[in-house]
């Protein structure tokens, strides 16, 4: 019975011409407007030249193996490591003009950034990740070679001989292309707009409350589940085509760029619709009330948005790392964006642990608040 | 003759105000039963105790001699509710509406193709079933409610005031309908606030006031409550002298 349910709620949603302009046509001309109003701020971001970077090193340092190489890396993407032996990181960075300051000890690393100087801050910072991933990988290898016998011994590691110490021949780490406006208010925008799934269910949740349609459903003996998932589905469903639809455009016509690994992008993408949706279905529950679930929903994402990067972008923003932290939005934005750029991200799965989580909980609760209210 | 329905003891409770007091009704087969009450009589709310949509502080709904609440996956195919409000979707068209209403209770398929056909040429809007239930007038969305909730062919159908707002030609449609349901076996539920189509469809008549059954009988009956000559009159003035002439703000 719910395949007919599901059928016809999506009929209901995609022959309202508001969901289409909503989902569809508004994160187009917004990220038109954000990204050429940001466009001069990305580009100093893009275009920054060679700069210095000093660093620190102790003398047992996992990471001095492969030092070499990386400072050699690091200079052909016009990051220059000088190193200092002594000194506040501070006031070095300060006396000779470094725009940040790495101190590599045995097993962890500290960087320095300025507050002056974000865009290298943020350069400095994906540089060092990139390697830290090459060298986690092979330390990796290391230690399961060892506990083998040295039988598996990877190709990277070579035995310099003297008294036993293991080299690190590290492979030279990709960069990021750094993100220009266009790309990151075409992602974020289409992602932010998937987060008012609601909206595309309102006309009906409306209906079903004024019509009594929902009395039907209960004497026809359809379970709390049944009901919920006749809801969610289709807002899943109808918000994620738009999105793909959106998404589409905005690559083709305005040159949008979702990188190479668009499988990863698009499960990121719909799990978030799919946490979207579940959301603001508990809203509904908790309120039943659309007027007041859609004023909810919309200032609990707009505040998630305004955390994660939806109008200033996340790199340059100056809210502490914990406010970011917990907006879903924000792990969303920099999967997607460091898909696009990177190429990888450390918080595709992140991503999809919060969004599936939420989805989870939220089902849930949106169960109990309906149930209880039915008791009632 | 077979109890369709009867209630025990049925109570509602609402904080301490009691909507329906110790209700017991008894149903038989094949008739069409009307209740009767004013506004806040606690009609709406027997009705959603005996469909299951509201749960009854006290008492129970037995139905085909089986409790309704503890057998209800059984016995919901054979349950129709035709609510007050118009139920339907208006972006939708009329065999979608009746489609989706018809699937909730579990049809499928080509049986769920012909029960949409049927329904719909049941109510006479076959030659509309592709047009938007929007662009309907008052009384073909009434009818359209209507098909909406006899594409499963209940044995028991309950009509919440399905009269209401509508022109003559329309009100004789669905009363006419409901006789030939009736008489093709179906019990009915009647329910409004026109007493002539109450007197003209229903072999038997309760009216509640205040949660309680206060008369119940045919319609000669319930006259010969009121005057020995049962002729001069009209169930509209027997209505208001059980009733009383006060009106009822609720």
């Amino acid at each position: 019975m719910i395949r007919y349910l599901i059928k016809n709620n999506l009929k209901l949603m995609f022959r309202s011409p508001a969901n289409l302009f909503l989902y569809i046509l508004c994160p187009l001309v917004i990220l038109s407007v954000l990204s050429n109003a940001f466009s001069a701020l990305m580009e100093s971001y893009q275009k920054q030249g060679p700069f210095q970077v000093g660093y620190r090193i102790t003398e047992k340092s996992f990471f001095s193996a492969g030092m070499e190489t990386f400072k050699a890396v690091a200079k052909e993407a016009d990051v220059i490591f000088e190193e200092y032996a002594d000194g506040e990181p501070k006031t070095l960075m300060e006396s000779h003009d470094l725009k940040g300051f790495v101190e590599f000890g045995d097993d962890t690393y500290v960087v320095w950034t300025r507050e002056d100087a974000k865009a290298e801050g943020m350069t400095l910072e994906y540089l060092l990740n990139a390697y830290v991933e090459e060298a986690d990988r092979i330390k990796l290898q290391i230690i399961s070679a060892m506990a083998t016998g040295q039988a598996g011994m990877p190709s990277e590691v070579t035995d310099e001989g003297k008294d036993g110490e293991i080299a690190l021949d590290v492979e030279r780490p990709k960069f990021m292309r750094a993100i220009d406006s266009k790309d990151y208010y075409g992602i974020v925008e289409i992602v932010y707009f998937g987060w008012c799934a609601l909206i595309c269910a309102a006309g009906i949740l409306g209906n079903e409350k004024k019509y009594g349609i929902r009395k039907k459903y209960q004497v026809a003996g359809m379970s709390q589940l049944q009901v919920y998932l006749g809801r969610l589905l289709p807002m899943f469903v109808m918000v994620a085509v738009c999105e793909f639809i959106a998404a589409l455009i905005a690559q083709t016509m305005l040159e949008v760029h979702w990188g190479e690994h668009l499988v990863q992008s698009a499960a990121v993408m719909l799990f978030m619709v799919l946490a979207a949706s579940a959301f603001e279905l508990m809203i509904y529950a908790l309120t039943d009330s659309m007027v007041l679930s859609v004023i909810i929903s919309f200032a609990v994402v707009w505040t998630w948005g305004f955390f994660g990067g939806t109008f200033e972008t996340y790199m340059f923003s100056s809210l502490p790392a914990t406010l970011k932290a917990i907006s879903p939005i924000y792990h969303g934005n920099r999967a997607l964006t460091e898909l696009s750029c990177m190429g990888h991200s450390d918080y595709v799965w992140r991503s999809l642990l919060i969004s599936g989580g939420m989805t989870v909980v939220c089902s849930g609760l949106a169960l109990v608040f309906g149930a209880a209210r039915k008791r009632g | 003759m077979e109890v369709m329905l009867r209630t025990k003891d049925l109570t509602k409770k609402y904080d301490n105000r009691v909507v329906v007091d110790n209700l017991n009704l008894e149903i038989q087969r094949g008739e069409v039963f009307g209740l009767l009450g004013p506004n806040g009589a606690g009609k709406s709310t027997t009705m959603n105790m005996i469909c299951d949509i509201v749960k009854p502080t006290l008492g129970s709904v037995e139905f085909m001699g089986k409790d309704f609440r503890k057998h209800r996956k059984e016995l919901v195919r054979k349950l129709g509710y035709i609510p007050q409000d118009l139920a339907i979707h208006g972006n939708l068209k009329a065999w979608e509406n009746v489609e989706l209403f018809t699937s909730l209770y579990g049809i499928k398929g080509a049986q769920l193709k012909a029960a949409v056909e049927e329904s719909l040429e049941y109510v006479g809007l076959s030659e509309r079933r592709g047009d938007y239930a929007k662009s309907f007038s008052g009384g073909m969305k009434r009818r359209l409610n209507i098909a909406c909730a006899i594409g499963h062919h209940p044995e028991l159908l309950i009509f919440d005031e399905p009269t209401v707002g509508i022109d003559p030609q329309s009100r004789n449609f669905i009363l006419s309908k409901i006789k030939e349901s009736n008489q093709n076996g179906a019990t009915i539920i009647y329910t409004s606030h026109y007493m002539e189509e109450v007197e003209a469809i229903c072999t038997r008549i309760a009216i509640m006031d205040n949660g309680k059954i206060i008369a119940c009988g045919t319609s000669q009956e319930l006259k010969k409550l009121v005057t020995k000559d049962a002729e001069d009159i009209s169930l509209e003035e027997v209505f208001l002298t059980l009733t009383g002439k006060k009106l009822r703000d609720y």
